[in-house]
């Protein structure tokens, strides 16, 4: 009787260890992103979109007849796709070859590099972009009016606004967030195995293309599916370099149906219609990760046996990497952020010349420190953007752990709805969370701060269940093992083993989604409400409000708070020994 | 002896108070209102004006009406200020107080009861500001031709639509990424002639921009030579000095902004008196000295005296559904940008 009743106990907790995580995480991420989609679904069939009206007008396959059926759409399609894929090709070469060096060499000034490559996280796309145009602007560009006058040129020889100059500036925008990927898979993978390649005569270039790359496969997907995606769905740069010469991507037809389109209503049913094409080109890559990386033994490289990195040696090469790495932090941080110094010293937006040094003001710095509604915005983008980092990052590693490591019923039903919501466009984001929490008086939130950090929670999951899920395939199932047979508990194995393990990326996801929570704008200026104003709309208020110097001065103390955050990561990782080589 | 722009634009707004005769009618009633608003919750305001602005223009109406909290909320787009205000209104039945947009967002509130109608002379309104009993024309954006002094002298300046569009301004000109206003030109001079002055303009290859307030700022960086673009949007580039200045278009088109009373407003009396306000002389000054977009309906306003004696060209705004159509397809067509390059 007692050994049956002992029994039927352990079988119960059989069943429920396999079906409370799907049962936890699945309420909360039906929550988070099911409903959400599921109006996006509703609003798509909607005569306005807006969900409400599917309720009280009826169905209609209109908006989709509408988009589907338009040449146009099509056309941008195809753009879209050119400068997705492109950028994100390049953005993961650039991140590849970045993180390696960081990561596994002996390249010069590691510790700074790393905080250096992070550093333009901070910068509001918008920025970056309206930076590169006055520095590659053919008739105003500051590089082109060197060069030109430097070498006697007819023309200038660079033009931004062109699709080349978009996936330029978007391949160095995405670098900060692919290196954030990948780095923790690089640091976690064991030395030995690129050691014994070498020793078994593998040449440099065999090595890394038949051991490193492969090895790396789900951290590199991952990083390549989250980019291709967020090319998909960028604005800020092609609405500044493609849009002035009418080269239109389907963000910017979004947008102009959100704000511009002449029919008085935001055309939410054309966009839900749109999310739909984003949602298809997001499960074919998801679809295409699994498929790769669905043996995942092939990708463990962090098993009980300890070891230590040994940093590669460069050798001669040493100095020529870190010219490269100079060169990159010049083009991404230096000559933007340059600029953007400039024209936050300016009274108007004017080009670098000696002329103008005696217009140099610090008006547009001191009005952000003295003005009560600065003062306001920048509290509430420190809170929103620590709570929301904090809870993705927690988050995250809970459900990779689910996904990856455990035999948990539906674990890929939990991947598949964490990584969903990067195909939703923020504004239908907001549409639907506005919905729900007036529709649903469940939490008295709207027009709260908490709004725009479920919003960002919804948003950012998708980020961070990649990154985790990345590092979570490289750890072996022995160290868990080992773990519960020394009589651990599930609290004590994440708290002992995982935790510890996969800080680097958790620190990782955490440093991304604060900096990307600090810039957002599309979401929090939809839900904003009395008190909740964040510093990126103040500076889109600024922005729109023509005085883009103010807007230009918010940004420079964006990067320096970003900066700040960064150096103390770094610091408080030098303390733990959890940063960098581990020499 | 200097004055601040804060006591400049009060200074501005006492002298008018004083002037207008009928103000005092205007401003009895509005006492009254005040009165009764001051017991109610705050005053909800969706309006695009950017927060340093809305801020001056609620402080001159705190100086006159100290007892009554406006709470301004910024609504960029007003296509989201109807969205959201429906959104609201279906979900917990009441919206903002006041709202403020363009004609086609109005016309779609009211188009879903959102609004309230109601007879405005009793709230002091002049009669010749409001075109039906739901909606007050509250101040207005004018078209002009936005130039930079140091690439060319006033004299080059296009005077008419025919010298716009003239080929000689290929890859020199900047318009917003909206064709509105060759949709509002085409009322004075009709469809066909608008859209083949539109077909010219996309030959001369302009940079089209999300915004025209960075439009303007654009023109003063010598990115474009000139751009059409709105008066109030130039202003923030010449107020700092920038070498931009500004010439008339004939016909000028322009687009006029109302504000409304939602029906469900949470506190009337207060919903009331910012709107009587805001038509009156002093407010409509007031709005003016905020965001440089006033009233050409109100007397002693700049925008008035801009507007004065020149042929404006606007959509009525009970035939807003065929203005909507023109401007569809007319943004279709300076979309077609890319390809004329």
């Amino acid at each position: 009787m007692s050994a049956s009743t002992d029994t039927a106990r352990t079988r119960l907790a059989l069943v429920l260890g396999r079906w409370m995580p799907f049962a936890m995480l699945g309420l909360m991420l039906t929550w988070l992103v099911v409903v959400p989609l599921v109006i996006l679904l509703v609003g798509s069939f909607s005569v306005t979109g807006l969900p409400v009206d599917f309720f009280t007008r009826g169905f209609t396959l209109d908006n989709y007849i509408q988009t589907y059926s338009d040449p146009f759409f099509w056309r941008m399609a195809w753009t879209t796709t050119v400068f997705a894929v492109c950028s994100a090709l390049g953005s993961l070469t650039l991140g590849i070859i970045l993180a390696w060096l960081v990561e596994r060499t002996d390249l010069p000034a590691r510790g700074l590099v790393r905080v250096l490559i992070i550093l333009p996280l901070a910068t509001p796309p918008v920025l970056l972009a309206i930076g590169w145009i006055m520095l590659l602007s053919p008739r105003t560009g500051f590089f082109n009016q060197l060069l030109q006058s430097g070498l006697g040129l007819s023309a200038a020889p660079f033009n931004i606004y062109s699709l080349t100059g978009m996936i330029f500036v978007d391949m160095l925008a995405l670098v900060p967030s692919t290196f954030l990927i990948l780095s923790p898979a690089f640091r976690n993978m064991d030395p030995n195995l690129e050691e014994a390649a070498m020793t078994s005569g593998a040449r440099f270039h065999t090595m890394i293309w038949r051991v490193v790359l492969p090895l790396l496969l789900p951290a590199i997907l991952a990083a390549g599916g989250f980019l291709l995606i967020v090319g998909f769905l960028v604005f800020d740069i092609p609405g500044a370099i493609g849009m002035p010469v009418g080269i239109f991507v389907l963000s910017t037809r979004v947008v102009y149906l959100a704000t511009d389109a002449p029919t008085g209503m935001a055309e939410y049913g054309l966009i839900a219609s749109m999310a739909i094409f984003f949602l298809v080109v997001l499960l074919l890559i998801a679809f295409g990760y699994q498929r790769a990386t669905r043996r995942a033994a092939r990708f463990v490289t962090v098993t009980g046996k300890g070891f230590r990195i040994r940093p590669f040696a460069l050798k001669r090469w040493r100095w020529v990497a870190f010219g490269f790495v100079a060169l990159y932090f010049t083009l991404v941080t230096i000559a933007p952020m340059g600029i953007l110094i400039w024209a936050s010293l300016m009274p108007w937006f004017a080009q670098p010349s000696w002329d103008m040094l005696q217009h140099v003001t610090l008006a547009n710095h001191l009005d952000f420190f003295n003005n009560r509604r600065a003062v306001r915005a920048a509290q509430n983008s420190i809170t929103i953007s620590v709570i929301s980092a904090t809870a993705v990052a927690v988050i995250s590693i809970i459900i990779s752990w689910v996904v990856v490591r455990s035999n948990a019923v539906g674990r890929r039903v939990l991947d598949a709805l964490a990584f969903l919501p990067i195909a939703i466009p923020g504004v239908m984001i907001g549409v639907a969370l506005i919905f729900v929490y007036l529709t649903f008086d469940l939490l008295p939130i709207y027009g709260t701060i908490w709004i725009i950090v479920i919003a960002y929670v919804t948003n950012y999951i998708s980020f961070g269940t990649r990154a985790s899920n990345g590092v979570m395939v490289q750890l072996h199932s022995d160290l868990e093992e080992a773990a519960m047979t020394s009589g651990a508990r599930w609290g004590r194995l994440m708290r002992s083993i995982i935790i510890p393990l996969t800080l680097p990326a958790l620190v990782a996801v955490w440093i991304w989604v604060l900096a990307i929570c600090m810039r957002e704008l599309t979401s929090a200026l939809l839900l904003q409400g009395r008190g909740n104003t964040t510093v990126p709309v103040l500076l889109w208020g600024y922005w729109t409000g023509g005085q883009p110097n103010r807007a230009a001065a918010v940004g420079v103390w964006l990067v320096v708070a970003m900066l700040f955050v960064i150096g103390l990561w770094q610091f408080m990782a030098q303390r733990s020994r959890l940063s960098g080589v581990r020499e | 002896m200097t004055f601040s722009r804060r006591s400049l634009l009060h200074l501005s707004v006492l002298s008018v108070a004083c002037l207008w005769p009928a103000a005092q009618l205007a401003a009895q009633s509005m006492d009254e209102l005040a009165a009764e608003a001051a017991n109610g919750p705050p005053v909800v305001w969706y309006e695009s004006s950017p927060e340093d602005q809305a801020d001056a223009i609620i402080d001159a109406f705190n100086d006159r009406f100290p007892d009554v909290e406006i709470e301004h909320i910024r609504i960029t787009g007003g296509n989201q200020l109807a969205a959201r205000a429906i959104q609201e209104v279906e979900a917990r039945g009441y919206t903002a107080d006041v709202l403020t947009g363009g004609s086609d967002h109005i016309w779609s509130l009211n188009d879903r009861d959102v609004l309230l109608r109601t007879d405005f002379t009793e709230i002091g309104i002049d009669p010749a500001l409001f075109p039906n009993d739901f909606t007050v024309a509250t101040t207005a954006s004018v078209y002009m031709i936005v130039y930079n002094t140091s690439r060319m002298s006033a004299d080059e300046v296009p005077t008419n639509w025919d010298e716009i569009v003239d080929a000689r301004w290929a890859d020199r000109v900047g318009s917003w990424v909206r064709a509105a206003a060759f949709a509002q030109l085409s009322y004075a001079v009709g469809e066909d002639r608008a859209e083949a002055l539109l077909q010219d303009f996309v030959q001369t290859r302009p940079l089209l921009f999300q915004s025209t307030f960075p439009m303007a700022q654009q023109v003063a960086a010598g990115e474009v030579d000139w751009a059409i673009g709105f008066y109030h949007t130039s202003q923030p580039p010449i107020a700092a000095g920038a070498p931009v200045a500004l010439a008339p278009l004939d016909p000028t088109p322009m687009h006029t902004i109302y504000s409304s009373i939602s029906a469900n407003a949470q506190n009337m009396a207060g919903a009331k008196l910012l709107l009587a306000w805001l038509a009156s002389p002093e407010g409509a000054i007031a709005y003016e000295n905020a965001t440089q977009r006033g009233n050409p309906l109100v007397e002693g306003t700049r925008t008035q005296a801009l507007v004065a004696g020149v042929e404006t060209s606007e959509w009525p705004p009970e035939r807003i559904s065929e203005y909507s159509a023109i401007s569809e397809r007319f943004n279709g067509i300076l979309a077609a940008v890319g390809e004329a390059r």
